[in-house]
């Protein structure tokens, strides 16, 4: 099947197109567009707590982030009616909450009267905005101020500028503008609040802190140098640990566990051990990032996980507690083959060698593959057939002439699974029949080759080249907040940059995130 | 016209009032009905607004027990046929009345998404394709057309409402409410939410101070509002075309939320009266697969009651309703816990309801099975009509009812299951069933879509031209798909 399956040069590449991508003439230059991005939901929260120091998440009750990619930071997010009205439920929430614990009192310890607010306007909205305000701005917060104070009281203004400044554009939205009023030309270049904002809401997912302002104060961000300082410093803190789980998370789609669910007669053990998968994934990448190699060929090919105890259990293995569980007993390797990514990406009630196949070719092999909308294809899943494995009625799609193109490619990684059922359990044999989980991988990249199942796959995939390369292309489309077609040539450019890294730092996706922010292309955007 | 019938009163709740009434009754509300000088009035004999909700129910249909039966006829049928799923349309001892008079049934209307049938439901108020890389159509949604693009929600408090049971995703399956270009509508989840959106403010009360409060929070909002706004326009300017489209949502999201403090519609329907608060203890856990499950039933009765009485107080005239299933084990219809994988998959067709892929005979158990969950959606809608009814409100409503898919085994998104419901205004004549024409010539059974044989007039985008129409719209083409023959032209047969 033309078009099916492409190399690794991505969406807008030579190849026989992206994943869904048209690519080609409209693919962008070098660099992103300058734009703005409004707030995750997780950006949000953090920032309202920044803000009021509040432990509040309010973003628990608005609809989930548009993902782009699979990636929640991205250009994607919108303000709609229902969020903008949850948006002011929450503002008069954390508002009140705000005001009871002293916190606005305490920000705004003067005596009372327009002076008194303006003082809080310029310093609270400062912050709000992750840059000073303008004049027109604090005239029209002076303005809001009034209409909640005149007849009323001081307070009552100030938790109504407050409340505005939560709900207003200043705080929403991330700009990547440049400086205002300069005069379009191809390029602008943020300034340093930007750069700033960039830097803690892409590595930390928090709102820039005192020491990252005073360095875009001190203008140490407009060099690579400058960035890279700041940045390595705030992958140490907490917050840049728990970004880069989110990031590994959410490339490999396993955060959807936590919505993934299964018909409870055939994986009865699942609801039980759903919550440990979670932990297990967060408590692995962090190990691999913060404490091991950090590279994709770790989280790929670890023959060690972190298991409690259920967990540990279901794998047939004993747990070591929260330190590292040795699975080399059982050969179970890396994140493809833990309960997340197994059960995330298959069916309720058995496997789905597709979904596993496709999540494997695109996440870690970043190859282009057509959906069969796009091929224009109806599909027609097998039929259940208790006489046949699970394998045996997928293979109808090697014999059927018009599946065969793509699904010779999408089978041979999802059939080496198959030793592991719809929850990530350990199976010999599947509708009474043995399992057959050997596989032969023949795409042109650098992993092809026989293997007996999917571990012996992942210890190829974790110490290929071209996945490294892929890792960078996630990396940059989780940073850059990107992933569309038309930002094809500006991910190109990265991975241009980023293989001129040492080798033992191509793999190693601290280094790999620290190259992105360092080059020119964090700062500068084409303008409109 | 007056389409209203004796009021029928149903068994009120303590805290509902007919706040309306005394709105118009009592000089001493005076204070309060200034607060809505800003919403449309109209005057007690204008004739009622079209209302239009749309109802999703998953996992296709057994089409067995849904198709005209042998010695159905157009406008003489039985619903009452063993195993029908469409018995509660029919059944005055659960409904108070039988619905056969407000129901026009539509056989043989396909979903033309080119997509497996699980991302269909994009295409049941869109007419279009879906992208399957970005999980959208390529257009907006019937409702919002009308609602926003054509202004017919301007007039309310609240322009549309999308409501979800269980599921807030917005990908193409999840979702029946989409702006320009497909964008996702998200939909709210949760009946209190919901109720404080639609009558929390709303409620007027003859206290002096509770009528102060209410004159500043909307001052306040007003106020809040208004900040918001300049600072999008001063950021506007800023930026290049496509990041403008960006502030432009949320300045119109910002006109929503400022019709909502205008405080209630004046024009509400004869019995207008505000439900009451649904009780958060019936749902202590909303999502799917998070322990939402047990309690979809309570949540889907909840957001049938909270539009019903909406559209009655004429807070907004259009509505979305993603129901979902009964998956979990003890589940009030006994079906087995995975309702997909055990009911749908396992969904074994007659040539009934057939795409024209070969077909066997089919197992009787398996139709038995789905239908069972075909009959309790059913029922849902019939509740809806029943709450309407009480309400006053039947016959000025347009309910329109569709899966995602025909036959769920085959993920086919041909032969859909399509209701229309309610008086609609007139604008359909109920009370009938009919079919659309068949998709393939008997010389090539096997058509599909893309093949020139295939019949263009039974896709689903025929229906929305109708529907758009009935509204007083007059466009004779909605939706994208590869041939405007899908996309041009009313649905034959509706009028």
């Amino acid at each position: 099947m033309v078009g099916c399956v492409g190399d690794i040069s991505g969406p807008g590449g030579a190849s026989s197109g992206g994943g869904g991508g048209t690519g080609g003439p409209s693919a962008g230059g070098p660099l992103l567009p300058a734009r703005i991005r409004r707030l995750s939901n997780a950006e949000y929260d953090a920032s309202v707590q920044a803000l009021l120091g509040t432990a509040q998440k309010p973003s628990v009750a608005f609809p989930p982030d548009s993902r782009q990619g699979s990636f929640t930071l991205n250009d994607a997010q919108r303000i709609d009616p229902v969020l903008a009205k949850q948006l002011d439920v929450a503002a008069l929430a954390l508002v009140s909450e705000a005001r009871g614990s002293g916190k606005l009192t305490a920000l705004a310890s003067c005596a009372a009267g327009e002076a008194c607010a303006t003082t809080f306007i310029t310093g609270f909205g400062a912050r709000a905005y992750r840059r000073p305000l303008t004049a027109d701005e604090t005239a029209a917060l002076v303005a809001v101020y009034h209409a909640g104070a005149d007849g009323a009281t001081h307070d009552e203004g100030i938790d109504l500028v407050a409340r505005a400044l939560l709900q207003s554009a200043g705080f929403l939205y991330v700009t990547e503008l440049g400086a205002p009023g300069a005069t379009a030309t191809s390029k602008v270049t943020l300034t340093g609040n930007e750069a700033a904002a960039a830097l803690s809401y892409v590595l930390g997912g928090i709102p820039p802190d005192q020491p990252l302002l005073d360095a875009a104060g001190a203008g140490q961000l407009a060099t690579g140098e400058g960035r890279e300082q700041q940045a390595r410093r705030l992958l140490a803190l907490p917050a840049g640990r728990d970004r880069v789980v989110r990031v590994v998370r959410e490339w490999f789609g396993i955060d959807r566990i936590a919505d993934t669910a299964k018909d409870s007669t055939v994986y009865a053990a699942f609801a039980g051990v759903k919550a440990s998968m979670e932990a297990e994934s967060l408590r692995f990448i962090d190990e691999v990032m913060s404490h091991g190699s950090a590279t994709v060929g770790e989280l790929l090919g670890a023959d060690w996980t972190i298991a409690d105890a259920p967990l540990a259990a279901v794998y047939g293995v004993s747990s070591a507690g929260s330190g590292r569980t040795s699975l080399t007993g059982v050969g179970r390797r890396g994140l493809l083959n833990q309960g997340a990514f197994l059960s995330v990406y298959a069916h309720a009630s058995e496997t789905a060698p597709v979904l596993r196949g496709v999540a494997t070719m695109r996440r870690v092999a970043c190859m282009a593959l057509k959906s069969p909308t796009e091929l224009n294809i109806v599909v027609t899943p097998p039929m259940p057939d208790p006489s046949k494995t699970t394998r045996q009625r997928f293979d109808v799609h090697a014999t059927d002439p018009v599946c065969q193109g793509c699904h010779r490619s999408i089978d041979a990684f999802g059939f080496a699974f198959e030793g592991y059922d719809g929850m990530g359990k350990a199976r010999t044999t599947d509708s009474n029949l043995p399992i057959d989980s050997a596989t032969v991988v023949a795409t042109g990249l650098d992993f092809d080759g026989s293997y007996a199942d999917s571990n012996a796959l992942a210890a190829a995939l974790a110490a290929s080249a071209d996945v490294r390369t892929c890792a960078a292309r996630q990396i940059f489309r989780a940073s850059a907040g990107r992933s569309d077609d038309s930002v094809a040539v500006a991910e190109a450019a990265f991975v241009e940059a980023w293989s001129a890294l040492p080798a033992d730092a191509q793999g190693n996706l601290i280094e790999t995130l620290v190259a992105f922010v360092r080059s020119p292309q964090f700062v500068e955007r084409s303008a409109r | 016209m007056s389409t209203r019938r004796p009021r029928r009163p149903e068994p009120l709740s303590p805290t509902r009032r007919s706040f309306l009434k005394a709105v118009g009754a009592a000089g001493a509300a005076l204070p309060f009905y200034q607060l809505l000088e800003d919403s449309v009035a109209r005057a007690a004999g204008d004739p009622q607004p079209l209302r239009f909700v749309t109802l999703y129910h998953p996992h296709g249909i057994a089409a067995e027990y849904f198709v005209m039966q042998a010695g159905d006829t157009e406008t003489a049928f039985d619903l009452g046929f063993a195993n029908s799923v469409l018995q509660p349309f029919d059944d005055a001892g659960t409904y108070g009345r039988s619905f056969k008079d407000k129901l026009l049934l539509v056989e043989g209307v396909d979903l033309l998404s080119n997509a497996n049938g699980h991302d269909s439901a994009g295409t049941i108020l869109t007419g279009s394709r879906i992208d399957s890389s970005a999980s959208k159509p390529l257009n907006s949604s019937l409702d919002q057309f009308l609602a926003v693009e054509k202004g017919l929600g301007a007039a309310t408090p609240i322009t549309s409402l999308a409501l979800g049971v269980g599921n807030d995703g917005t990908q193409a399956g999840a979702t029946l409410s989409f702006g320009p270009g497909g964008a996702p509508l998200p939909k709210m989840i949760d009946p209190v939410q919901v109720f404080n959106l639609l009558f929390a403010s709303f409620v007027p009360s003859n206290d002096p101070a509770e009528q102060a409060a209410a004159m500043r929070r909307r001052k306040l909002g007003q106020s809040v509002i208004d900040f918001v706004r300049g600072d999008i326009n001063r950021l506007q300017p800023r930026l290049a075309a496509p990041e403008k489209q960006k502030l432009d949502q949320h300045l119109s999201a910002l006109g929503d939320l400022e019709k909502q403090l205008g405080g209630i519609g004046t024009g509400g329907g004869p019995t207008c009266v505000a439900p009451g608060k649904p009780d958060k203890q019936q749902f202590p856990s909303l999502k799917q697969y998070n322990g939402g499950e047990p309690y979809f039933d309570a949540i889907t009765n909840a957001h049938i009651d909270l539009i019903a009485h909406a559209f009655s107080c004429d807070i907004t005239r259009f509505a979305t309703l993603y129901m979902n299933d009964l998956s979990y084990s003890g589940n009030p219809l006994g079906l087995p816990a995975d309702n997909h994988g055990s009911v749908a998959h396992t969904y074994s067709g007659s040539p009934v309801g057939s795409d024209g892929h070969p077909s066997g005979p089919g197992d009787p158990a398996t139709w038995a099975l789905l239908g069972k969950f075909n009959r309790y959606c059913y029922a849902k809608v019939a509740l809806l009509m029943q709450k309407l009814d009480q309400l006053g409100v039947l016959d000025n409503v347009l309910i329109y009812v569709s899966s995602d898919m025909g036959n769920p085994s085959l993920h086919s998104t041909r032969n859909v299951p399509t209701v229309l419901a309610g008086g609609a205004n007139g604008a359909f004549r109920m009370g009938r069933r009919i079919k659309a024409a068949a998709d393939c010539p008997t010389n090539s059974p096997w058509c599909g879509p893309s093949d020139a044989v295939f019949n263009k007039t039974g896709a689903n985008n025929h229906l929305l031209v109708s529907i758009a129409q009935a509204f007083g719209v007059a466009i004779d083409t909605f939706g994208t798909q590869t041939d405007t023959a899908y996309t041009t032209g009313a649905l034959a047969g509706l009028k």
